[in-house]
This record gives C-alpha cells, sequence and structure tokens, in this order.
C-alpha cells in the first residue's frame, strides 16, 4: 500500500495497449486488401445475377421457400395445408414474410 | 497530471497484485467482445454481399398464383407489360426444383439459351455455348457432393418417368457458389422437356424497369392489369434477405445477451464482494488522505485498463475469426442449414457503429459493475473499513 512513484508497471501496460492497437489496426488493413482482392470476383458474380437474371442465394437446399425466399408464397411455410407445422430445420431461421404477421394481426383486430 | 499518472500506476499495481483474478476477467472479457464483434461484423459482411449481389436482380419478377399458390405465367404476357412505358426487355424465366435421392438435395434447374460470358470461366474443361446445347452446367457444391466431374452424366428423371442424361460440360467456380452451389443450368428447351412446361408458358416473366423510381407503379400497373398475378420488385427481394439475416443474427444476439448478463453478475458479485484486503485498503487510502473522488478515479482506470486490454484482444480475435476461419462459429446459423453448404469468403469491416455497439454492449456493463460497489465502500468510515 506504500505510496509509489511512477514505477515499472504503467510502461508494461501501455506497450502492450500499443501494441494490441497496432496488431488491431493492422488486422482492418489486411481485412480490407483481402475483400478487394475478391473484388473482381464479387463483380463477376453480380454480373452472373444480372445476366441469368437470379434472384435468390444459394444458402439452404431443404425446400422451395428456403432456397428462394423472395419468390416464395406467402404462406408458404404452411403451403402443405394451411395449419400444418413447418417442419425444415432451415425454417428455424428463415422468417415468414413480414405481411403475413401483418395480415394476421389485422384479421385478429378486425375480429374483435 | 503527475497525480493521475501516480494513480494509474497504482491502479495497475493493484491489478498486478491479483495476477490470476485480473488474467481470468480479461480472459472472459476479451471472449464475450470478441463474440460480439464477431457477430456483428459477420451479420454485416454477409448482409452487405446479399445486398451488393442482389441489387442486380432484375426490377420485377411477374408471377401467376392460381388457388393461391404459384402456378405457370402466359409467355403472352410479356407483349403487354412491355406496352408499359418505362419498361425495357421482359424475359420468361423457365426454372424449377428437382429432389435428387442419391444427395437428399432440392436442386435448382435453372433454364438458358446461352451462357454468358462470365460463366465460361469454368474450373474444369472449355465450355463453348456450342457444346452447352446438349450438356448441362453445375454448381460446385453439387459436383461435390455427387462426385460430378466435367464428361460426366447427370441423370434426371423427367415428369412422365423417362430420363434424361445431359454431360456435365462445366462446373461452376467456388467463388460464385453463394450463387451457384445447387444450380443445374440446362438449356430452356431441355428444361421444359423435362419439367412438361408447354412452349407458350414460362415460370415466371423477369421485367427491366429503366427508371428506378418507376419500379413501385409498374408492379402496381401489371397487378390492376391480372389480378392473379404478384409482382415482387428488387427492393423486396433486397428487403427479404435483410429480414433473414436480422433474425438469424438476433438469434445470436439472444444467446449472447444471456451471456452479457451472466457476465455484468460476475463483474458485480466481484465488486459487492470487496475481499476484506481490498476493503481495508480503501480504508487506508482514504485514512492517508485520499478523497472519495482519487478513490473512486483509482478504481474507475482499474476498470478502464482492463476494459481496454479486453477490448482491443476481443477485437483482434474477431478478426482472426472472421478473416482466417471466415466466421466458422455463427456461419452455420446465419447460412442455415441445407444439405449443401455454400462456401464463401466474407469480407469483414471494422466500422464505428460495431465499436460503439461493442463498446456499450461490454465496456458500460464491466465498468458500471465495478464503480458502484467501490463508491458504496468509498463512502464507508475509514476506522470502520480498516475494523473489518
Amino acid at each position: 500500500m506504500e505510496g509509489r512513484r511512477a514505477g515499472p508497471s504503467s510502461p508494461v501496460v501501455i506497450w502492450l495497449v500499443m501494441v494490441e492497437a497496432v496488431t488491431l489496426i493492422a488486422l482492418t488493413v489486411v481485412g480490407a486488401a483481402t475483400s478487394s482482392e475478391d473484388d473482381r470476383l464479387r463483380h463477376v458474380n453480380r454480373r452472373l445475377v444480372h445476366d441469368m437474371l437470379l434472384t435468390d442465394l444459394a444458402l439452404s437446399t431443404g425446400t422451395s421457400y428456403c432456397r428462394h425466399p423472395s419468390q416464395a408464397d406467402l404462406f408458404a411455410p404452411h403451403g402443405d395445408h394451411p395449419s400444418s407445422l413447418e417442419h425444415f430445420p432451415a425454417g428455424s431461421f428463415v422468417a415468414p414474410p413480414a405481411i403475413t404477421f401483418l395480415s394476421f394481426q389485422n384479421s385478429g383486430s378486425s375480429e374483435k | 497530471m503527475r497525480r493521475h499518472i501516480r494513480i494509474i500506476d497504482f491502479a495497475i499495481a493493484n491489478l498486478r497484485r491479483r495476477p490470476t483474478k485480473s488474467l481470468v476477467v480479461i480472459l472472459v472479457y476479451s471472449i464475450l467482445v470478441a463474440a460480439i464483434a464477431s457477430l456483428m461484423m459477420y451479420v454485416n459482411a454477409v448482409r452487405r454481399e446479399s445486398r451488393f449481389l442482389l441489387s442486380e436482380s432484375p426490377e420485377i419478377i411477374v408471377q401467376s398464383l392460381r388457388g393461391g399458390r404459384h402456378d405457370l405465367i402466359p409467355i403472352a404476357r410479356a407483349d403487354v407489360i412491355r406496352a408499359i412505358r418505362g419498361v425495357g426487355t421482359v424475359t420468361p424465366r423457365v426454372w424449377g426444383y428437382y429432389f435428387d435421392p442419391p444427395t437428399g438435395a432440392t436442386l435448382t434447374l435453372w433454364g438458358t439459351d446461352s451462357l454468358p460470358e462470365e460463366l465460361l470461366a469454368f474450373e474444369e474443361g472449355e465450355i463453348p455455348n456450342e457444346t452447352f446445347v446438349d450438356g448441362c452446367a453445375v454448381g460446385s457444391g453439387f459436383a461435390d457432393t455427387r462426385f460430378l466431374g466435367v464428361g460426366d452424366r447427370f441423370p434426371i428423371k423427367g415428369f412422365d418417368g423417362s430420363l434424361f442424361a445431359p454431360r456435365v460440360v462445366g462446373i461452376f467456380r467456388s467463388s460464385s457458389s453463394l450463387l451457384t452451389n445447387d444450380l443445374v443450368v440446362l438449356q430452356t428447351d431441355h428444361l421444359r422437356r423435362v419439367f412438361a412446361i408447354k412452349p407458350g408458358l414460362a415460370t415466371d416473366l423477369a421485367v427491366e424497369v429503366y427508371n428506378p423510381n418507376e419500379v413501385a407503379n409498374v408492379a402496381t400497373k401489371i397487378q390492376e392489369e391480372w389480378p392473379d398475378a404478384r409482382a415482387i420488385t428488387v427492393s423486396q427481394i433486397l428487403s427479404t434477405y435483410d429480414a433473414a439475416f436480422d433474425w438469424r443474427g438476433g438469434l445470436w444476439a439472444a444467446f449472447l445477451a444471456s451471456c452479457i448478463a451472466a457476465f455484468a453478475i460476475l463483474v458485480w458479485e466481484k465488486g459487492t464482494g470487496l475481499s476484506a484486503e481490498e476493503y481495508r485498503n480503501i480504508g487506508l487510502l482514504k485514512a492517508t488522505g485520499w478523497k472519495i473522488r482519487e478513490v473512486m478515479e483509482l478504481k474507475l482506470l482499474e476498470g478502464a485498463i482492463v476494459s481496454l486490454i479486453s477490448f482491443l484482444t476481443g477485437l483482434i480475435i474477431a478478426q482472426i475469426h472472421l478473416i482466417w476461419f471466415n466466421g466458422f462459429v455463427f456461419a452455420r446459423v446465419i447460412k442455415g442449414w441445407s444439405v449443401q453448404f455454400p462456401t464463401f469468403e466474407i469480407a469483414p469491416q471494422l466500422d464505428a457503429s460495431t465499436l460503439l455497439i461493442c463498446g456499450s454492449l461490454s465496456v458500460a456493463p464491466y465498468v458500471a459493475a465495478n464503480l458502484i460497489p467501490s463508491w458504496r465502500a468509498s463512502i464507508t468510515d475509514p476506522d470502520m473499513a480498516l475494523r473489518s
């Protein structure tokens, strides 16, 4: 507990923080450089979307509304039967279109 | 100034006096910051990528609905749509799904009359459009799953049970697998034969609109013309993906919220359960003339030093996780479940909003949870603190 003059602790911590800050800046620059290297491929992919008239990313192949969420019917998760439970694992992560919730809420409020 | 430097030195000495405890807090704290920063940067990168790519999608896709289900659309409607002011080309798209029993994957069969030049840069084989006439091009993910190479035949069962086995003339580069992973591209006529789609019909129509501000008007006119039509605009496509990635990121964020809460409780417990030694130290400092403000400055600096080191360490771990390991911890959930996962490089960007949100979610709770109990201890009478 004795009062101490600026001892050996401060420089060590200051050095540590400086090394970390420099490392972080270097990593941010590396990240940006990596993405600019990929830029050419990204533009080719963009051209692919334009030329082949694609609308969706090939993320999930389980079912149509997970493969092409933007093209799916509004009731897609219940497409096989109006009240059937959605059963594809990807369905846990692909949200149905917001309009489905809105129309449900509207119908609920109109019934009241 | 010298006084502040001495307080900083004293704070560092205090932390070094309890090395294990300080290191454990820094470790847990760093992992928490790394998790939050990785998640934010990963979701932002995927969202940015999807917006970048899909902004090139057709301005409007026109579908026909029958009985509430997606039905084939008459190609004759293209002429009527083309007559609407501001509309450029209207292209019928022929595509559909095909379940491949050996892999258990649902493939997207895509019809086209020629492959664009960009697609000709295939990994294997030369693909002039002439050889494409009787063949097919497949995505790299599907080719790997099915062990297909250039020259192999891919048997497809048609609507009437007959087999159609086009030769694989090219495999898309893996750099495009985010778009082509499960695609099988065939000549439109062949695809019509497989799916039994008559020449006058198409799956949907892709509409080009010259002025982006006119897209909504054109979509409204199309829907007024045919009550059974459904027009999907490019902005709807983009917002669908924004919603999907926000939803998935939200799931992880909900999980991380409980980790943040657990961390805050840990720090609070550490603070409120000040050890007898720490309690006596505060009493001793006050007895030797330290003011409450100075004791608080000491504790604030202790928290700030731990926070700064942990915050930087966490961000470094997050960057390494994203740049070299492609965010493998979050990737599965953000991409979604699939028989065939596309592999794609993400481009993480550490921006001001990520720093601010990470800081407010980790630094603020830590400093607050550290400071409040110390303030309560520092306002205690020094005599009582020393006797405790």
